[in-house]
């Protein structure tokens, strides 16, 4: 989990270089130019908070989106010019109240240009004119913090972790998207509250593979903080003809057979629809969905009633459109209503080279969080006469700590080899060859070739067989295996490591097989390193579970 | 600005002082970043004078009232404090010692307070 990101704003020093000294594994944001604590308690860096309105809004707008928790101070002892609202005279007590409720003012532009961003509002006064504030805060959402609670920062620590927490928990599908540290990934963010509010279209545009459609399905649907449903049209994939009717819906009589039927926009009512590969849209689709654009409303085939929309549109492609409406296959008009000058473009993976070790080490993560895939895990535990082993990490030299779970180390070499790789198939190569070679690298462990390591817990990943993947990953398939050549598995997307591993065993029982004659004993000696009876029982007995049948020396069955 | 005033001041202005001091380990050695500032808050404040000044600034303008006892133990209390500013300067920090002298200084700066509601409401 990244560290929390936390913005004080306070006229005085003194707190906030307390909170970056005590409490430093969280990130502030400043006004410095500099993102983070490290650079901003280093010499030569005075801004490390926010000390009024205008700063504070200043950073925010920087950070937009970016920001878990505000610490915001009640009382400031500013100068009147710098205190809100403007205009106040010099002194006075309009302008003492005006001081003794900045916080309350601040609290009240930030739920105004900001939303529901968390904010802790404390003071260090014991004099709280509550009487002041009880109109101002009646609207407002906040946590308090009185004087003794809000000058113990391990009482404030514990707020930040628990509003932290509970904002994570509550937004769980934007949470499973891998930003990593990458400049390119942080602009999106700040951008992506913006575009993800309101009922604007959204434009995304990527390199096929850099999960596009993850990326509206995951973050921008749960940012948007619409409660419908989320419905996506892969427009690729649906013939012409059928296009319009699953887009705007029928009604009887509009062609031979059509029946009253909702279309996808109906079926988005109060949520998102996502229409992927926007560029493949037929002419007269195209004509229709730009009326629907403009009115907000959409009308069946073979229907006059026009039926009111509240659904948020995005759009993705992976070609160019602007060359697409030069060449008159794209409406220019179609194409500015998607507003394209907001436009979510998703960078190739060469781009966040950066982020391609974590992003890796995300994936094996979740690889092997899946039921399926950590019963292999235990089976190689058991193989391995290991405990229970929770899951698998991705580790390499750079790597901090030691993580529970089984770890696959990556060399020195291979970590460079994937930081360097070109990378034309983005991010979906990167999960395809990571998921063969883990693979590639527990089954090589479960048929006994690595558990002589001396910590059993750790699988090295051979970097030939890793260089193999990458070169195979963009070759396509090569030739057939030559005899005594090393397998390859092929795993296709939405395909579990659990399937594809028993492919892959049934091949390797196959092979075996057929190059021993059916002979059980010599297949046990060759898997197991036991020829006796009971080996070569187990041996077939796994034969017959993989869907393997013996018909004269050829077996057949299920194919890998 | 009232006596009231004043005090509500001083007692804002010892928060930062012991705050440092209050939110480090006692376990463990005190840094050298919170040793200059606990000196920091105790030989300059907020307003670039001792915190002792303060108080006897403070007590200087109640003095007209009934208060004697309460202002007695108010000076007293911050020249308690002001005798750990050798230390500091030295880099040295007793950390329990200075956190109990606070503590009796915002007593003493409660009690007076309370006093003067009573005795000038």
């Amino acid at each position: 989990m990244s560290a929390p990101r936390v913005l004080i704003i306070d006229d005085e020093d003194r707190y906030s270089e307390l909170c970056h000294r005590l409490l430093p594994r969280y990130r502030y944001l400043t006004a410095c130019g500099q993102e983070g604590c490290p650079p901003c308690v280093r010499e030569g860096c005075t801004r490390r908070h926010a000390h009024d309105w205008s700063e504070a809004r200043a950073i925010l707008r920087a950070h937009r989106g970016e920001v878990d928790v505000i610490l915001l101070d009640l009382r400031f002892a500013l100068p009147a010019a710098r205190l809100l609202p403007e205009g106040l005279p010099e002194e006075g007590p309009a302008v003492e109240k005006a001081r003794r409720l900045q916080g309350i003012e601040i609290l009240g532009r930030i739920r105004r240009e900001l939303g529901d961003v968390p904010v802790i509002l404390m003071t260090r006064h014991d004099d709280i004119p509550f009487e002041d504030m009880a109109d101002a805060l009646r609207a407002s959402d906040y946590t308090y913090l009185a004087a003794d609670e809000g000058m113990n920062l391990r009482a404030l620590e514990a707020q930040i972790d628990s509003i932290v927490a509970r904002r994570r928990e509550a937004a769980p599908a934007s949470g499973e998207f891998f930003w990593g540290e990458s400049e390119a990934m942080a602009a999106l963010r700040r951008r992506l509250e913006l575009l993800a509010l309101g009922d604007r279209p959204v434009l995304v545009m990527g390199e096929t593979g850099t999960g596009k459609s993850y990326f509206v399905r995951k973050v921008l649907h749960a940012a948007s903080g619409r409660r419908g449903p989320f419905v996506q049209l892969d427009l690729a994939a649906l013939p012409d003809t059928l296009i319009a009717s699953e887009l705007f819906g029928t009604a009887p009589g509009a062609f031979s057979g059509a029946v009253s039927r909702p279309g996808a926009f109906e079926h988005a009512s109060g949520g998102t629809l996502f229409l992927d590969e926007i560029g493949n849209l037929p002419p007269e689709a195209q004509r229709r969905l730009l009326t629907v654009l403009q009115e907000r409303e959409v009308t069946r085939l073979g229907e006059n009633r026009a039926r009111r929309l509240d659904v948020k549109i995005c759009a993705a492609t992976n070609a160019a459109l602007e060359e697409e409406v030069r060449r008159g296959r794209f409406r220019s008009d179609l194409y500015m209503r998607l507003n394209p000058a907001a436009r979510i473009e998703l960078p190739p993976l060469r781009a966040r080279r950066e982020d391609i070790l974590a992003l890796a080490e995300s994936m094996t993560a979740r690889l092997f969080s899946e039921e399926v895939n950590a019963a292999l895990l235990a089976r190689y535990a058991e193989a391995a006469q290991l405990p229970a082993v929770r899951g698998a990490r991705l580790v390499w030299k750079r790597s901090k700590g030691q993580p529970p779970g089984l770890r696959f180390v990556l060399s020195d070499k291979s970590a460079n080899e994937l930081r360097e790789h070109a990378w034309p198939g983005n991010v979906r190569q990167l999960e395809m060859v990571l998921a063969n070679v883990l693979l590639l690298t527990l089954l090589d462990a479960l048929s006994g070739g690595a558990p002589s390591a001396l910590d059993r817990r750790e699988l090295p990943i051979s970097p030939k067989a890793l260089r193999e993947l990458l070169q195979k990953s963009e070759l396509g398939h090569g030739p057939a295996r030559a005899e005594g050549a090393p397998y390859a598995v092929s795993i296709q997307p939405r395909r579990t490591l659990h399937e594809a591993a028993r492919g892959w065993e049934a091949e390797v029982f196959r092979a075996l097989y057929r190059e021993l004659g059916g002979d059980f004993a010599e297949m046990a000696r060759r898997l197991l390193g036991d020829g006796s009876a009971a080996s070569a029982r187990r041996v077939q007995l796994r034969f017959n579970q993989l869907g393997l049948r013996v018909r004269g020396k050829a077996p057949e069955g299920e194919s890998a | 600005m009232s006596p009231r005033e004043r005090l509500s001041q001083l007692r804002h202005d010892l928060k930062y002082v012991g705050m440092t001091a209050r939110n480090l380990s006692p376990h463990e050695p005190v840094p050298a970043w919170a040793a200059r500032a606990i000196e920091k808050d105790i030989v300059e404040t907020r307003h670039g004078r001792s915190c002792l000044a303060l108080v006897e600034e403070a007590a200087q303008a109640l003095q007209g009232l009934p208060l004697a006892a309460e202002l007695r133990a108010l000076v007293s209390a911050a020249e308690a404090l002001s005798c750990f500013r050798p230390a500091l300067a030295r880099g040295e920090v007793p950390l329990a010692e200075i956190v109990a002298a606070l503590q009796t200084l915002q007593q003493a700066l409660q009690a007076l307070a309370q006093r003067l509601t009573e005795v000038a409401p």
